[in-house]
């Protein structure tokens, strides 16, 4: 079938979500520690320790992996109809190098100046403090890339790409000044965890990134539009310069929520819609349902993985979707490459 | 009767400049329902800019434009799509959409916010590709086709918006002459059967002859002449817009005048021999 039909979107859809929750509980169950669910599903109460350990450990990380991998997936293919290049990712527009830079600060303002408090005000704290960050760095950056009073795609993906190196480099700079254990929390940030969270965290998130996501995916049929270029969508019936103002916003809504609970993971935005595109087609009113289920179902099962495979120790989920991204991505650009760039 | 005198779109004394350049200055043109209209003119003398107009993506800087009798400006953008569709001079679509999906996005307008297209849009798209003769390409990626099959795409996905000013920007630039005057014989068709109005910007002067039921004729951002092709493309219209000698002549078959390019040995020769050539 070579157009999108309401079969083909309820199908891939319903398929996806299936799959989603299937690996939502498998996830939830596998680990360090053995649990059964069988032994859960009978005595489903805190009295039970494997049910402590499923409800109140595990299930909040994979419900967050979900959030975050979700968002990512949506933020990615939104980003990259926006800026016309198939190979942007939500990390590109700045958004999150000023979010990283403020949790950064806060982090190690915090462990030095009340390094006795307790660990969820700290983290909480930092949280709040990069998505102030974001919202900055939102506004700064929707500043920059106006010009002429209109938002510019090739403005935008060049001030965010100048001003995540900025970013960069100043968080190389706070790391230099800093002690070993600081510099250890930095870099732990800097590849993007999602262990250590509460419940109010996972539901604060998911509100945030419930409102993004649903805006975007509901512009699908108009983002498809866009690829025509702008005077073509206009032409077509669609107000560009509110539709552009839209997914910048809604996309450093997402970046900003998601980087302010798990750092830097990189590499979801980017490889998943690109791969659905490949398999599903083009049309975003399924790629963007499809890539919230598709970077949610990658990320639970990345970092499913970064918790069990160097088990009883833990690696950070970002170097997990680094390593299973960078390469596949590379692999994708030598076979898909000159459709890329070639035209 | 009066309903049919009407023009579909009249440009009243329309001017535009681009930040502080003057593009169009004082522009009237007033375009009936049901014919093909033709923009002519050298490099830079405005017709891509008064085409832009006439679609409605900029507004002009004074005078006004009005389509079925309500200024362009006041419409609302989806509504205007359902009535004007453009086809610009060449196409680049970045995503690896197929041709299909790319001649449905035609029905975009038509469509509810969350909506899919219906069997009555893809019948419509089919139709479009038919008359376009892209059927057999309908599962290839856009990415894939040469130039020309690309333009006959977006040509019937303009179809598809089944408007009822079609604006084409050089639409066959990139085509070969059969393919040319099949573009240009389906517009005509489309203009007789179905009443559609085309206005066509068109370098080829013999084609905006053989085709057209009126043209003008711009040179600098104004108007040098308007009318049938025989009234207005004349050895001294030629001469004083393009700045050079041509032979115009009678075509046999079709009746209509034909405009032959002259090289600089036959300029100089004419020049000598007859200074005052009409």
């Amino acid at each position: 079938m070579s157009y999108l039909t309401k079969q083909k979107w309820l199908l891939v859809n319903s398929a996806l979500a299936i799959a989603l929750i299937l690996s939502l509980v498998l996830c939830a169950a596998i680990g360090a520690e053995h649990i059964s669910l069988a032994q859960i599903w009978h005595s489903p109460s805190l009295d039970n320790p494997e049910a402590v350990i499923f409800f109140r450990i595990r299930l909040p990380r994979v419900l967050l992996a979900v959030i975050v991998g979700g968002a990512l997936g949506v933020a990615g293919a939104a980003l990259q109809a926006l800026l016309h290049n198939p190979l942007a990712c939500p990390h590109l527009i700045g958004v999150s190098g000023g979010a990283s830079l403020c949790g950064i600060l806060a982090l190690v303002s915090t462990s030095v100046l009340a390094s006795h408090t307790p660990e969820f005000v700290r983290l909480s704290f930092v949280s709040v403090a990069a998505f102030a960050g974001a919202i900055g760095t939102t506004v700064l950056i929707y500043r920059l890339a106006l010009v002429h009073g209109r938002l510019q795609p090739y403005a935008l993906l060049l001030t965010g790409v100048v001003f995540n190196a900025f970013c960069s480099a100043l968080i190389m700079l706070v790391n230099s000044l800093v002690d070993f254990y600081q510099s250890h929390a930095i870099l732990f940030w800097l590849m993007g965890s999602l262990a250590t969270h509460d419940y109010v965290t996972v539901g604060l998130t998911s509100l945030y990134v419930l409102i993004g996501v649903t805006w975007l995916i509901a512009q699908g049929r108009r983002l498809n539009l866009l690829s025509l270029g702008e005077e073509g969508a206009l032409q077509l019936g669609v107000d560009i310069e509110t539709l552009r103002r839209g997914i910048f916003l809604a996309a450093s809504l997402l970046v900003g929520a998601i980087v302010a609970v798990s750092g830097m993971i990189g590499f979801v935005g980017l490889i998943v819609p690109h791969l659905l595109r490949l398999v599903f087609g083009a049309d975003h009113r399924l790629l963007l349902p499809a890539s919230l289920f598709g970077g949610a179902l990658f990320l639970v099962w990345a970092d499913t993985l970064a918790r069990t495979v160097a088990s009883p120790s833990e690696l950070p989920v970002g170097v997990v979707t680094a390593m299973c991204g960078g390469p596949f991505f590379l692999y994708l650009l030598r076979k898909e490459g000159r459709k890329v760039f070639v035209q | 009767m009066s309903e049919k005198t009407q023009p579909l779109l009249r440009c009243d004394t329309v001017s535009f400049a681009y930040d502080k350049i003057a593009a169009l200055s004082s522009v009237s043109v007033e375009i009936t329902p049901g014919e093909i209209f033709g923009l002519l003119g050298p490099n830079g003398s405005g017709k891509s800019t008064l085409l832009r107009l006439m679609s409605g993506v900029t507004s002009p800087r004074s005078g006004q434009i009005l389509f079925a009798g309500q200024n362009l400006q006041t419409y609302e953008r989806e509504a205007l799509a359902r009535q004007i569709a453009v086809v610009p001079q060449e196409s680049r679509i970045e995503l690896p959409f197929s041709v299909l999906e790319v001649v449905l996005m035609g029905r975009s307008p038509y469509l509810k916010r969350f909506g899919f297209e219906q069997a009555r849009d893809l019948a419509i798209a089919q139709h479009a590709m038919e008359h376009t003769g892209v059927s057999t390409l309908a599962t290839r990626e856009i990415h894939e086709l040469s130039g020309g099959e690309r333009q006959r795409v977006v040509l019937a996905r303009a179809l598809a918006q089944e408007p009822q000013l079609l604006l084409l920007d050089e639409p066959t630039a990139f085509l070969d002459i059969k393919h040319q005057v099949e573009v240009y014989d389906l517009l005509k068709r489309l203009s007789r059967q179905q009443g559609l109005t085309v206005v066509a910007i068109m370098h080829d002067l013999n084609l905006a002859a053989l085709y057209c039921d009126r043209v003008a004729l711009l040179k600098s951002g104004k108007v040098f002449a308007q009318g049938t092709p025989e009234q207005v493309l004349t050895y001294v219209n030629i001469k004083a817009v393009y700045d050079t000698e041509v032979y115009i002549g009678m075509n046999d078959i079709t009746g209509k005048v034909h405009i032959l390019p002259l090289d600089e040995e036959n300029r100089r020769r004419l020049q000598r021999e007859e200074p005052n050539r009409r």
